[in-house]
């Protein structure tokens, strides 16, 4: 007992470590990162996916800067010295990008609106957007890089604005890591003789153009990249900081074509982390979900490399019901009618065991809800390749679907002189008044809801591995 | 919508909006609405022949004919711009 209470204690004496934590989604925006946030150990923690945003999912996070580097090197080695077409068509064949509607639906960008919502700490986020740029209204004066030019220098003052003050609330979070540090003023002044807020001045720049999309973040790479002369300032793009000497550096040590990069979303998420926010960073995770802004999904609980400040651990909805885990997962990817998708093909297993005259088999009701169930995970499967091939209009498959399998149990009930009535039971069926086959029905819906003590925690599994599979991966 | 909900039915009207568009997504412009309203016209007139011949009711056996043509379609058309996505 002793012994615990000198332990905690000296828990207690530590010293409340504040560290600046940034997750950012690409090697790239993790050099961002760096640059943001100084030489590593002086506080801020970056962690960012080593693939590329290709599958946040698999994305093992790593803060070291030779990881960083190596990540960097092979980028630039694979695309032949910079980031051409063709290496753009690799990213593509290898890495599956995530799309910001994507980020946005599996609650990336939803939990850091509620991350700063819970004051754990202003967030940024920058999501390229084609909408900020009046893609039509433009003119094309010198071909599309001309018109690359002219769209940037029409951004959206609301949209720069708004990303403005995102990041002003970044600088803030910086600044107060820094002052916990002990290392703000002189000392921030003195390694590499910047000033976080010039420098996120520049990202706030870099993001602006990300977030207009391809057009404004091509003509900004080139500016950054240290053209020859820089593409017309306008609108929101005149700053102090422009014609910074560092800008240009840091166009030219990043090496990568930030216009490639820019259409992939970027999420950097600054965390203050101190002895007390820890808890209420863990609380947050455990109240919004997973989600800690798509950090469930960067296998944070069981890398290597975790953070050693922060502890994130894997949140309860793990260990809640399936059901509930279908449901949070279905809500938290914005695929609502993937439910009654597969509902509909299940029905149609249903009609398609009846007329095969399964029922009558062996086990009766049972061999009967096991094709209904064969059904729908065919159709998942189905689904997941659909949804890797062509992630844009899942919503449309799912829709897809729905309908085709409505239509083909109306068929296939076509010439069943009771096929309306069967159609009707299935799509509301009797609550009140079950037939003998039914009898096991409600047995396979208690040992489906069931969590604890069934097998059914090994099919929950796969179900849930199924619906991770989903996300886009390599 | 609404009218030709009443008239052709759930089904068929979600199948008619959804399905071409889906089955040219790797066409753009004005190639894209002819190679739709030319899908969607196939969809139809192979529905409605399967149905006449097979009988079958024919809004279904539309939609299924719709819903392959969209499958078909993605999957035969691959959109190579070279964009991320």
């Amino acid at each position: 007992m002793k012994l615990l209470l000198l332990v905690l204690l000296a828990i207690a004496a530590m010293p409340a470590a504040a560290a600046l934590k940034v997750f950012a989604t690409v090697p790239e925006w993790g050099a961002l990162a760096r640059e943001i946030g100084g030489r590593p150990g002086a506080g801020v923690h970056r962690h960012h996916g080593n693939a590329g945003s290709a599958s946040r999912r698999r994305a093992t996070l790593t803060d070291r800067a030779g990881a960083q580097r190596r990540s960097a090197d092979r980028h630039r080695r694979r695309s032949g010295g910079r980031l051409a077409a063709g290496g753009a068509a690799r990213i593509r064949q290898s890495a599956h990008p995530v799309r910001p509607a994507r980020i946005l639906r599996s609650g990336a960008a939803c939990a850091m609106l509620e991350c700063r919502r819970v004051s754990i700490a202003p967030t940024a986020t920058c999501m390229p957007r084609q909408s900020a740029y009046p893609d039509r209204s433009a003119q094309r004066p010198e071909g599309r890089r001309g018109a690359r030019a002219a769209h940037e220098a029409q951004l959206d003052p609301a949209n720069a604005a708004a990303i403005d003050s995102g990041w002003r609330a970044f600088s803030r979070a910086l600044a107060n890591a820094d002052q916990a540090l002990g290392k703000r003023g002189g000392a921030a002044q003195g390694r590499g003789g910047h000033h976080p807020a010039q420098v996120l001045d520049l990202s706030v720049r870099l993001a602006g153009h990300a977030r207009g999309g391809h057009a404004g973040a091509q003509a900004r790479c080139r500016t950054l990249a240290g053209a020859s002369r820089p593409s017309a300032p306008a609108g929101g793009e005149q700053s102090p900081a422009h014609g910074d000497p560092r800008r240009l550096q840091l166009g030219a040590t990043r090496g990568v074509d930030v216009a490639k990069e820019a259409k992939v979303p970027i999420v950097v998420l600054p965390f203050t982390i101190g002895a007390p926010e820890a808890k209420d960073l863990d609380g947050a995770v455990r109240r919004h979900g997973a989600a800690a802004a798509g950090l469930g999904d960067m296998n944070l609980a069981g890398d290597s490399t975790r953070p050693a400040g922060g502890t994130f651990r894997r949140p309860d909805w793990w260990y809640s019901p399936p059901t509930c885990r279908w449901a949070w997962t279905v809500l938290r990817r914005g695929i609502i009618f993937i439910d009654l998708a597969m509902a509909q093909v299940a029905a149609l297993g249903v009609i398609v065991a009846g007329l095969a005259h399964l029922d009558e088999w062996w086990g009766g009701m049972r061999l009967t809800q096991l094709a209904a169930a064969s059904r729908p995970c065919g159709r998942a499967v189905l689904l997941t390749f659909c949804e890797r091939r062509w992630p844009d209009i899942q919503e449309a498959l799912i829709g897809l679907l729905f309908v085709f399998a409505a239509a083909a149990a109306i068929l296939l009930l076509a010439g069943n002189p009771h096929g309306g009535e069967h159609l009707r039971d299935l799509l509301a069926g009797q609550i009140l008044w079950t037939g003998t086959g039914a009898r096991h029905a409600p047995r396979v819906a208690a040992l489906s809801l069931s969590w604890p003590g069934c097998g059914s925690r090994v099919a929950a599994l796969a179900k849930a591995r199924l619906l991770r599979c989903c996300l886009p991966s390599r | 919508v609404t009218a030709s909900v009443q008239l052709v039915g759930v089904l068929l009207v979600f199948a008619s909006l959804i399905a071409p568009a889906v089955a040219t997504r790797a066409f753009g412009g004005w190639r894209r609405i002819v190679a739709a309203y030319l899908a969607g016209a196939a969809g139809y007139a192979a529905g409605l022949a399967l149905s006449l011949c097979v009988d079958l009711p024919a809004g279904a056996t539309v939609v299924c004919c719709l819903c392959l043509l969209a499958l078909s379609g993605l999957a035969f058309f691959r959109r190579d711009t070279g964009e991320l996505y």
